[in-house]
């Protein structure tokens, strides 16, 4: 079993083969061999990784994706997923971001895909303004920078 | 009016007077400014909310290589102009999201330009987000005339000019980033060699003639080519003759004095190849002989292809591919298939994946038999035949006994064998079980992945898990009804088994027990209507 801390001070212990999906816990316990000591995870929130154990769970057993692989360099840019996956990842905005931002930390690539890929159909066709409205985004620019863009790209939009 | 003041009224049924019917409208009239007022207020309340969470919202913690990863996903490689805006209105969400598709170089890497008025110095810069040397990222250029006009000169009023060869396209070309990929799409093969002409005077060595040396070129540093024609178009990589009707209408004498012009350092440079057309003459062996660098090579010959290759001589008769390791042939049919694997020569094949045309059906008289595919002469296409690592074969009807005569003794080295499609005996997994193997152990002892996918609703399964029991036998303890396994772990880490109907995955229920046991024995088995094909060749 492998303990593990959150940022709230939780204790999780988990099984190795179920963690070891996180490329980033298992080369820890490569380097670091058997310990009793957990394994502080200071961006990880008890309850983001309640969620993660529980992809990890569902995922125990299939084969580890090759770690080295970009899915996009490969070309696996269709925006399907699985229907668990799909099931798994009807949480609201906060946690959504939230998982990824764990995956990205704990380099779990498949849940890392499966999260970009869930955000990429959420704001596939629209426009700037709907973006910032689905994701309360803050339109930073000031209108002349905003124009500039414009401008320089202006070549390349639809006429 | 107080509320106490109309009390009288709003509890009974008396019509006011003059004076109280007037005090009652103001009164209406204040009580709609304050709802007016306290909904404003709310408004207000819910955008501070809002903005509050915002703050807070974990998407401002993202790291700018995870936005442009989901950048990435809502775009392909190649982007045209609606691509390109939407990817500009990606920028311009706020800095953050500028700075994350700024960073994520591979989104600027490939360009489809349809206009005419394109500006050189424009797409350079775009191209320049992509990296500032031309070898950080592969780049593409697709360039795509779809409108119909004259393009040989008559001067038909209505018609427009063809205006396939552009000034920029010719010298983004010559003087443009230096290309991986390159696709032209145009309506004519007429309206590309007026392409080829417009490149000409700055570029002479692109009309190519065999045997001519080419001075070093943008053009040498492609990896694929890609020729469309008119409504034969397919969005095939690589090279895309139009078919043999289209470009020879019914002249077939012409044929023979036909060529395809491309020059073999041209072709010597490719390391993955398509071609795709339905010339079966010797014009493609000639472009194959020089393809002496590929290491994937995919040959499509079309489902027009039903002649023999025509008039092959001595010299094309061995078609080396010294660094191929990956062939696929597709649409094949009986005779053609046969003939190309007897030209090639492929010492470092690992991967082979063949596929055939409309032969799944069983009705089709065109199913394969052992007369057939015992003529693969795999000593001649591999040197060594037992280091062949993966093997797709798809849609195509294998008589019984073929498929068997096939595996059997072949493929020792395979690791991954994926079967779509194909109407088969489910006995052959029995057959598998009781033929001696040539190598001693079982058959394909380190298969790691079987594929069966597109199965009929009918296919009986026994065989199949009877198949994987011999390889790593069971018992259930008597005791405590646990699977005791004989044997150490099996090679075959997952099965994958997919139906052609959606609700025959039901079909699976009965055979619960052996799914449980194979889950035990380390055996992933993912069985669902819906499966994406990871290619690993």
């Amino acid at each position: 079993m492998v303990l593990l801390l959150t940022s709230d001070n939780e204790m999780f212990s988990v099984a190795e083969d179920v963690i070891k999906r996180s490329a980033y816990i298992k080369n820890m316990l490569e380097d670091v061999g058997e310990s009793d000591l957990p394994i502080p995870l200071p961006n990880v929130e008890s309850n983001v990784l309640v969620k993660i154990l529980e992809y990890c769970e569902h995922y125990r057993g299939e084969p580890l994706p090759a770690s080295d692989v970009d899915p996009a360099e490969i070309g696996d840019r269709s925006l399907d997923i699985a229907d668990w996956d799909q099931k798994y990842m009807a949480v609201d905005q906060e946690m959504l971001f939230e998982i990824i931002l764990a995956a990205n930390y704990l380099d779990i690539k498949s849940l890392l895909d499966v999260g970009c890929k869930t955000v990429a159909k959420m704001m596939k066709g629209k426009s700037s303004e709907e973006i910032r409205t689905l994701f309360n985004i803050a339109n930073d620019f000031t209108p002349e920078e905003e124009a500039q863009i414009r401008k320089e790209n202006a070549w390349a939009e639809c006429r | 009016m107080t509320p106490s003041a109309i009390f009288h009224l709003a509890h009974s049924n008396a019509v006011p007077t003059t004076p109280e019917t007037k005090q009652i409208r103001e009164g209406i009239q204040t009580l709609e400014d304050k709802a007016a007022d306290l909904r404003a207020q709310l408004q207000e309340l819910e955008s501070q909310l809002q903005q509050h969470r915002g703050i807070l919202s974990p998407i401002r913690l993202m790291p700018l290589e995870v936005l442009g990863h989901i950048f990435s996903l809502v775009l392909p490689d190649i982007l045209d102009e609606v691509d390109r805006t939407y990817l500009i209105g990606l920028s311009l969400v706020c800095r953050s999201w500028y700075e994350a598709a700024r960073a994520t170089l591979r989104l600027w890497r490939g360009v489809e330009l349809k206009r005419y008025d394109i500006n050189f110095d424009r797409i350079m810069a775009w191209y320049g987000h992509s990296g500032s040397s031309d070898d950080i990222l592969p780049k593409s250029l697709k360039w795509v005339v779809t409108r119909w006009h004259d393009c040989q000169g008559r001067n038909y009023r209505r018609i427009p000019r063809c205006e396939s060869a552009n000034p920029t396209l010719a010298r983004l070309l010559v003087e443009g980033p230096v290309l991986d990929h390159l696709t032209i799409k145009v309506p004519s093969t007429e309206c590309y060699r007026r392409i080829m002409n417009s490149i000409h005077p700055v570029e002479p060595h692109l009309v190519m003639e065999p045997g001519q040396s080419f001075p070093p070129s943008r053009w040498a540093s492609l990896r694929s080519l890609t020729l469309g024609f008119g409504s034969e178009w397919t969005e095939n990589t690589r090279l895309h003759l139009p078919l043999l009707k289209n470009a020879f209408g019914d002249e077939w004498r012409l044929l023979d004095a036909a060529r395809v012009l491309i020059p073999p350092a041209f072709l010597n440079n490719l390391t993955t190849f398509e071609l795709s057309c339905d010339w079966t003459h010797r014009h493609i062996l000639e472009l194959l002989q020089h393809c002496i660098n590929v290491k994937e090579l995919v040959l499509n010959m079309g489902s027009y292809a039903g002649s023999r290759l025509l008039a092959i001589p001595d010299s094309l008769q061995n078609l080396p591919f010294p660094r191929l390791r990956t062939l696929r042939l597709r649409h094949l049919r009986r005779t053609w298939s046969m003939e190309m694997f007897g030209l090639v020569r492929a010492p470092r094949l690992r991967h082979l994946d063949i596929s055939f045309t409309n032969m799944a059906d069983p009705s089709n008289k065109h199913t394969l038999d052992l007369d057939v595919l015992r003529h693969i002469n795999w000593e001649s296409l591999m040197k060594k035949w037992e280091d062949l690592r993966t093997l797709r074969i798809h849609d195509v009807h294998i008589a019984s006994d073929a498929l068997h005569a096939f595996l059997v003794n072949q493929l020792p080295a395979l690791t991954r064998l994926t079967l779509d499609n194909v109407m088969f005996d489910p006995q052959l997994f029995s057959y598998l079980r009781s033929t001696p193997f040539l190598f001693g152990g079982k058959y394909f002892p380190v298969l790691e992945t079987l594929e069966i996918l597109n199965l009929p609703a009918d296919f009986d399964l026994t065989h199949l898990f009877n198949f994987f029991r011999d390889r790593r036998p069971w018992y259930k303890a008597k005791h405590n009804d646990q699977t005791v396994f004989e044997a150490p772990p099996d090679s075959i880490t997952r099965l994958v088994l997919t139906y052609r109907e959606q609700e025959k995955v039901s079909i699976l229920d009965p055979y619960a027990d052996v799914l449980g046991v194979l889950k035990d024995a380390g055996v992933y088995v993912q069985a669902d209507t819906r499966y994406e094909m990871v290619d690993v060749m």
